[in-house]
C-alpha cells in the first residue's frame, strides 16, 4: 500500500506540476533502468583500465627500467636481428620516450604464426612477451558492458536504459535546481557532519550535478555506437554523411559512388604497387623523412607491406597535445620507399575526426591516463545514482 | 518491501548468470535438417561435427594461452578447420549431399561477405580474361571490399543499413566491371555471380 502510495503520490500544496511530472518519471524511470545502468557503469569503470592494468601485469617487458640511455634502436637493425631467427616483421610501434620497449610484431616463418615481442629501444634486445593475458576478464567486462551477456536482446536492454539514463540525467538536473537562494548552498555541498540519510540524499543531489555534463557525454557516445539513428543524428549535425536508409538512398547514390571511385583508385595504386619488384627499403631512411614531415614527439608506428597492403605507413601519434592518446598522422611510402601522401589528422573533416575519435571520446582515452582516471571517477559516481536514489526511495517508504 | 528487494536480487541474478547463447561460425545442426542423412551417416556425420569442435576449440585455447590470439590468426583457424571437415564429411556423403554441404559452407564460411574466391577465380577462367583486365579485375573486386568495410562504422549493428550498402557498393561494382569487360564479358560475368545471389542479402552489420 505504501508502495503504491510512493509510486503514484499526490502533487504537493506548492510543488509546480512540471516539478512534480518531473519526480515521479525520475522516480519510475530510476527504478526501471536501475540495474542495468549499475552493472553498465561496473562493467565500463572495469573496462576503462584495461590497457594500463594489462601492461601493469606485464610490467618487466612493457616497460624500459633502465636509467642509462643512449640512442633509438635503428629500425632496420630490428628487422635484420628478426629475420635472422626467422621472423618477418610486420608491424613496430617506437614509444615517445625511452620509459617503455618498442614492441614489434612478426610473423614466424618457420612455424607460420603471427605474434609480438618487446625489444630494448637502445640495444634492440628482445626483452620478451606479454606473458599475463587479461583478454578473458576484460572480454567478459566488455560483454557484460553492452549486451550484459544477452546478446542482441542485452543490447536493447543497455540502450534503451541507457536513453533511460540520459532522461534521468535531465530530469535529476530540473529537480536539483533549488527553489530559493537559501537552498542554493545545499546544491553544491555534501553536509558530511548530517545525519546518514541526508548524507546519501547530498550524495546523490550534489554529486549528480558536479557529473551531469560528463555523463550526459559518456551517454551520448555510448548511444552512438550502440544506435544507428544516434549515430546518423550525429554524423550529420557535424557536417558528415547519413546512414544509407530507404528515404535518402538515391540522395547519397552519387555521395557513396565517389567513396567507391577514391577506393577503386587506391586498390589500382596497390596492384600497380603489388607487381613492383620488392627492393630493398632502409627503414631509418623512411624514418628521417617522416620525422622531417612531421617533427614532433610522439609514439611511431612503422607498419611492413603486407599481402593485402603494398605500402609502408608511418603513423605518428602527437604526444604533445591534451588529445594526447588517439590523434594520429599518416605519411605513406611506396614498396620501393617512394613517398606516396601525407594524411594529416587535421585535414580530414569534423565528422570524420569524430567518427575515428568516437571510442576514445566514450571511454576517455582521448585524454590519456588521466582522462581514464576522470572518467573511472565519474561512472563509479554514475554507479552509485542508483544505489543513493533507492536509499533515499526507500526510506520514504 | 521484502518482496520488491527479493525482485530485485533475483533480476540481478538472472542478468550476472545468463550466458551469451549463439555459436559463431556454421550452423550444422541446420546443415543436417538439410542432408536427409541414413541412421548410419547420422552418426558419421555427428562424431566428425562433434571432433571438428573440439579440435577448434583446442586451438583457440592454445592461442589464447600462447597469447598470440588475434582475429587473423582466429579466421585462419576457422576456415583451415572447416574446409578440412568439409572433406571428411564428403567422404561419406552421396553426390547430392555433398553439393548440398559444399554450397551450404561456402555460404556461411565466417567473415565473407563478398562472393567467394571460388566465384571469383571461375569469373577469371571463364571470361578469358587477360592479365591486364585480371589486375583491374582484383582492384575492383578489393575496392568493393574495402569501401563496404570502410562504411562499416555506419552500418554496424544494423542489418539493414549494411544489406543497402552491399547492394549499392555492388551497384559500383559492376559500372567498373562494365568499362574493364567487354560486352560479352560482362553479360557472362551477370550470369555467373547469380550463383551468389543470397551475397549482401542477410547482413548482419
Amino acid at each position: 500500500m505504501r508502495l503504491k502510495k510512493s509510486l503514484f503520490r499526490k502533487r504537493r500544496k506548492k510543488e509546480s506540476l512540471f516539478k512534480y511530472i518531473m519526480s515521479v518519471s525520475h522516480l519510475w524511470l530510476g527504478l526501471l533502468s536501475s540495474i542495468v545502468v549499475f552493472v553498465v557503469c561496473l562493467s565500463g569503470a572495469m573496462y576503462s583500465f584495461k590497457t594500463q592494468i594489462s601492461e601493469l601485469l606485464n610490467y618487466d617487458v612493457v616497460f624500459n627500467t633502465e636509467a642509462n640511455h643512449s640512442n633509438w634502436v635503428k629500425p632496420e637493425t630490428i628487422k635484420i636481428n628478426f629475420l635472422k631467427e626467422k621472423k618477418q616483421v610486420t608491424r613496430m610501434i617506437y614509444p615517445s620516450d625511452f620509459s617503455r620497449n618498442v614492441m614489434v610484431f612478426f610473423h614466424d616463418l618457420e612455424e607460420d604464426f603471427d605474434g609480438h615481442y618487446y625489444v630494448h629501444p637502445s640495444t634492440g634486445d628482445i626483452v620478451g612477451s606479454n606473458a599475463q593475458s587479461t583478454g578473458a576478464f576484460f572480454d567478459l567486462m566488455r560483454s557484460i558492458h553492452k549486451n550484459l551477456l544477452l546478446g542482441k536482446i542485452g543490447n536493447h536492454l543497455v540502450g534503451i536504459s541507457i536513453l533511460i539514463f540520459v532522461v534521468l540525467l535531465i530530469s535529476g538536473l530540473i529537480l536539483w535546481f533549488p527553489s530559493n537562494k537559501k537552498q542554493w548552498k545545499k546544491g553544491f555541498q555534501i553536509k558530511w557532519s548530517a545525519k546518514l540519510p541526508r548524507v546519501i540524499y547530498d550524495l546523490h543531489n550534489t554529486l549528480g550535478f558536479y557529473t551531469f555534463l560528463l555523463l550526459l557525454f559518456i551517454s551520448i557516445t555510448g548511444l552512438y555506437v550502440s544506435y544507428a539513428w544516434v549515430k546518423s543524428a550525429v554524423v550529420v549535425s557535424l557536417g558528415g554523411q547519413p546512414v544509407l536508409n530507404a528515404s535518402n538512398a538515391d540522395a547519397m547514390k552519387s555521395e557513396l559512388s565517389n567513396v567507391f571511385a577514391s577506393f577503386l583508385e587506391e586498390s589500382m595504386d596497390n596492384q600497380v604497387e603489388k607487381e613492383k619488384q620488392q627492393v630493398d627499403v632502409s627503414l631509418n631512411q623512411l624514418i628521417e623523412d617522416s620525422n622531417r614531415r612531421l617533427p614532433y614527439k610522439a609514439i611511431t608506428t612503422i607498419q611492413l607491406p603486407t599481402d593485402d597492403n603494398p605500402h609502408y605507413q608511418i603513423t605518428k601519434v602527437k604526444q604533445e597535445s591534451i588529445f594526447s592518446a588517439v590523434v594520429p598522422d599518416h605519411v605513406k611510402y611506396g614498396k620501393d620507399g617512394q613517398f606516396k601522401k601525407l594524411i594529416l589528422f587535421s585535414d580530414q573533416s569534423i565528422a570524420d575526426q569524430f567518427m575515428e575519435v568516437s571510442l576514445p571520446l566514450h571511454t576517455g582515452e582521448i585524454l590519456g591516463l588521466s582522462g581514464i582516471i576522470l572518467y573511472f571517477v565519474v561512472t563509479m559516481i554514475a554507479c552509485s545514482m542508483p544505489v543513493t536514489g533507492i536509499l533515499i526511495w526507500v526510506r520514504k517508504l | 518491501m521484502k518482496k520488491l528487494v527479493i525482485l530485485l536480487m533475483a533480476t540481478t541474478l538472472f542478468f550476472s548468470c545468463s550466458e551469451e547463447k549463439g555459436r559463431r561460425g556454421i550452423d550444422f545442426d541446420k546443415l543436417k535438417g538439410q542432408l536427409q542423412l541414413t541412421e548410419d551417416q547420422v552418426a558419421k556425420y555427428d562424431a566428425i561435427v562433434t571432433k571438428s569442435e573440439e579440435e577448434r576449440k583446442q586451438q583457440f585455447e592454445e592461442m589464447k594461452a600462447s597469447g598470440k590470439m588475434n582475429r587473423k590468426g582466429f579466421m585462419k583457424i576457422m576456415k583451415t578447420s572447416f574446409k578440412k571437415q568439409e572433406e571428411e564429411l564428403q567422404a561419406f556423403l552421396s553426390e547430392e549431399q555433398q553439393v548440398l554441404v559444399h554450397e551450404f559452407m561456402k555460404r556461411n564460411m565466417p567473415g565473407q561477405s563478398d562472393y567467394s574466391d571460388e566465384l571469383k577465380a571461375e569469373v577469371i577462367q571463364t571470361l578469358a580474361l587477360d592479365s591486364a583486365q585480371t589486375v583491374k579485375y582484383k582492384a575492383v573486386n578489393q575496392a568493393f571490399t574495402k569501401a563496404y568495410r570502410d562504411a562499416h562504422d555506419h552500418y554496424h549493428g544494423n542489418g539493414e543499413a549494411a544489406n543497402m550498402y552491399w547492394n549499392q557498393f555492388n551497384e559500383d561494382r559492376k559500372a567498373a566491371l562494365q568499362k574493364i569487360f567487354t560486352v560479352e564479358q560482362y553479360a557472362q560475368y551477370l550470369e555467373l555471380i547469380k550463383k551468389e545471389s543470397y551475397r549482401g542479402q542477410n547482413e548482419r552489420g
